[in-house]
């Protein structure tokens, strides 16, 4: 049986309370962000631009030697990210766990006595001449 | 001369004793009454270099107040900071938690200026009990749980600092708070004993769990004290007690690159900036290890801007929460127009951990990077430069995005307390102030051993391995390949405690307790037995007549024991 997947905080509902205006609202925030984003990427792809055509023409030293190769610190800067988000996203299935994986106590209760074992159950006498 | 009068009190005491008026002064008073108490300990931060008070008791020196060139820089940014956080919680009215933040400064700042072992374990455990009522100031169950976790942890630091000092003490005759491994190797049971005490408070790996798991719990004004003072204080003694400690390269090495991993798949946010925390140690720990005067330098520096640029990003998460009660990446979204201000200052926070030019972050670590490279180290420092890239991921971009990004927001939010904008905006100003005028940094580091920050090659290299993360970012964003944010526990080193130690412990102990009571209840039955059979043989006399029976038998067994101790005793 397949688990019910939980509603995303995010995601809009068909009907908001403040109506008309709310969805307009949030289709107003969302083309907003999309802008963000697009101005984000542009300001990043010029100042790399600009990083490139600096390092082509001054050139640039390193701490050490590796640091000083031609755009080592921004392939390393790239690779890197790249590679812990993909760690990261492996390390979801060995570190993860639900929110309540420390909540739940089987040894101690909150009242802190010691559980004695549970009685085993007796087995039910076997009914051999019916309700009668 | 008044501040001639303050200077026989050590800073900080001034802060630590004012904190225990605070219950018996009106609320409005309370927040001027710590100013006034920051103030007068403040004053003491004037004094000339050398100990000014020392005490002999029982043939042993004990030195409450020092004050050299290593001390002073993390005393005035402790005052500082301690000045943002009553500034932060203005708002506040319980005295409580008020109570706990000044006494937990003072008692900071007075560890700061022990310059003795014993005097430094009383202030070490005193922080460490102060902070717990501000973990505990979070008000809810999981807080109360994660403050008694925290208290056994630090509470066994200063044990081991203890014991540490005890050895010191047999092995030297002397408990003076000086470097106990000055030939860069651990070379005695009480230096190891230290380190593992100050390596607990530092946050190593495996002994981190502690921190991610305390300061997420507190309340929101409650996260930003805790940040600035406890693991701060752990890397001044490591700078004092293992400078040069080639050991600590290695651990601060592993600092900076493990706690990536865990911050980019944590969801709440106050717990990935406390692995950025753990970071950001690292580096300070390497610069430790490393311990020339620039490396020195270089941890000072890294120390004093963090404590400003992590409250920074405490605070602006702290006000997040104040208004939306939560700070997990995966209910938030789109406060970019809600809390304008608190994002901008979020965003200065961000490129300051990320140590982008002209910000805070990068004057300081361009010191530790210098160090680094003169020592040859290869591993280390691409570790670092990789952990930089870290940093950017998790601080620089994962804190602003998730809060005031990635998704439109539908919230309704009140007014954010005075106190909290202006401790961000002092706090924001600050990081910027520094990067762009990084001598005045410079001139309070205990050596003269500085670099230049400014030169092309420093910034153009720093900002193509920020810009090209960056990049990588929108990347994985576009291609869907970033992953997104779940409701979810992230197993950290704690988990060794709250939960495999428990598995492994607790059916021993209850095995044991069952044993106890079982043993307890056969020896009820066995005295009742021997009583029922003494009393009956006293009734039942082979001769002679029945005399009532257990005083005569009682009488009888006395004489019986005294004539053998008497012949034990002829023989």
């Amino acid at each position: 049986m397949n688990k019910p997947t939980p509603k995303s905080p995010h995601k809009l509902p068909h009907k908001l309370p403040g109506g008309n205006k709310q969805l307009l609202d949030h289709k107003v925030q969302t083309l907003t962000l999309q802008r963000f984003g697009r101005a984000f990427t542009a300001v990043l792809l010029v100042v790399t631009a600009a990083l490139v055509v600096l390092e082509l023409t001054q050139g640039r030293y390193g701490e050490i030697d590796i640091e000083s190769l031609p755009l080592f610190p921004a392939i390393f800067g790239f690779a890197s990210f790249v590679f812990i988000v993909m760690v990261g996203k492996l390390l979801r299935k060995v570190l993860m766990r639900d929110e309540d994986y420390y909540d739940h106590d089987q040894y101690f209760t909150d009242d802190h006595t010691i559980p004695t074992p549970k009685a085993k159950p007796k087995p039910k006498p076997k009914n051999k001449g019916g309700e009668a | 001369m008044i501040p001639n009068l303050f200077h026989a009190i050590p800073p900080g005491a001034a802060m630590f004793a004012a904190a225990f008026a605070l219950p018996f002064l009106p609320s409005s008073l309370r927040h001027l009454w710590m100013l006034l108490a920051i103030a007068v300990s403040a004053t003491t931060l004037t004094a000339a270099t050398g100990d000014h008070l020392s005490w002999q008791v029982l043939g042993l020196e004990f030195v409450p107040y020092r004050i050299d060139a290593l001390s002073f820089p993390f005393s005035l940014i402790f005052h500082i900071a301690a000045v943002l956080m009553v500034i932060y919680s203005w708002h506040l009215k319980q005295w409580q938690e008020l109570m706990a933040q000044l006494s937990y400064a003072g008692a900071a700042i007075l560890a700061l200026h022990a310059g003795d072992l014993l005097t430094l374990f009383f202030w070490w455990e005193a922080t460490a009990i102060t902070s717990v009522f501000i973990i505990m100031a979070g008000n809810t169950k999981a807080a109360e749980a994660a403050a008694w976790r925290y208290l056994m942890v630090q509470v066994t630091s200063g044990v081991l600092l203890l014991g540490g000092a005890a050895l010191r003490l047999a092995e030297t005759g002397s408990l003076e708070f000086t470097a106990f491994a000055p030939t860069g190797e651990l070379q005695s049971a009480s230096s190891v004993l230290i380190l593992l005490a100050f390596g607990i408070k530092a946050a190593f790996p495996f002994l981190n769990g502690w921190l991610q798991d305390a300061y997420p719990e507190s309340t929101p004004t409650g996260t930003v004290a805790l940040s600035a003072f406890t693991t701060k204080l752990a890397i001044y003694a490591l700078l004092r007690g293992f400078p040069g400690l080639d050991l600590l390269i290695w651990i601060g090495a592993a600092m900076t690159a493990l706690p990536v991993f865990f911050a980019v798949i944590e969801n709440d946010l106050r717990r990935v900036l406390s692995f950025s925390l753990n970071n950001q140690l690292g580096f300070m720990v390497v610069a430790a290890g490393i311990g020339t005067p620039l490396a020195i330098n270089g941890g000072v520096a890294h120390a004093f801007v963090h404590i400003i640029y992590k409250a920074l990003l405490f605070m602006s998460m702290g006000s997040v929460m104040y208004h939306t009660g939560t700070t997990k990446a995966t209910e938030l979204g789109g406060l970019y127009r809600h809390l304008p201000f608190t994002m901008v200052c979020c965003i200065i926070g961000a490129l300051s951990i990320s140590a982008a030019p002209l910000f805070s972050g990068y004057v300081a670590k361009t010191l530790t990077f210098s160090a680094l490279g003169d020592t040859g180290l290869i591993i280390p420092y691409l570790v670092l430069l990789f952990a930089s890239a870290g940093v950017l991921e998790h601080s620089g971009i994962k804190i602003p995005y998730f809060t005031f990004f990635a998704h439109p927001s539908q919230r309704n939010f009140g007014k954010t307390p005075t106190g909290m904008l202006v401790a961000m905006g002092v706090a924001a100003a600050m990081c910027i102030g520094f990067g762009f005028f990084p001598d005045l940094l410079y001139q309070v580091l205990p050596y003269s051993e500085v670099k230049n920050p400014y030169d092309l090659g420093h910034v153009s290299g720093q900002l193509q391995l920020l810009v090209l993360a960056a990049l990588a970012f929108v990347v994985l964003v576009k291609t869907g390949l970033y992953p997104p944010e779940l409701r979810s526990v992230v197993l950290n080193s704690d988990w060794f405690y709250r939960r495999l130690a428990p598995c492994l412990v607790r059916p021993c102990v209850v095995a044991m307790l069952r044993l106890a009571v079982w043993g307890e209840a056969r020896l009820v039955r066995l005295s009742t037995t021997i009583l029922r059979a003494s009393s009956w043989i006293a009734d039942h006399p082979v001769t002679g007549p029945v005399i009532p029976g257990p005083a005569a038998f009682v009488q009888a067994l006395v004489l019986l024991l005294v004539m053998i101790a008497v012949y034990v005793s002829l023989v």
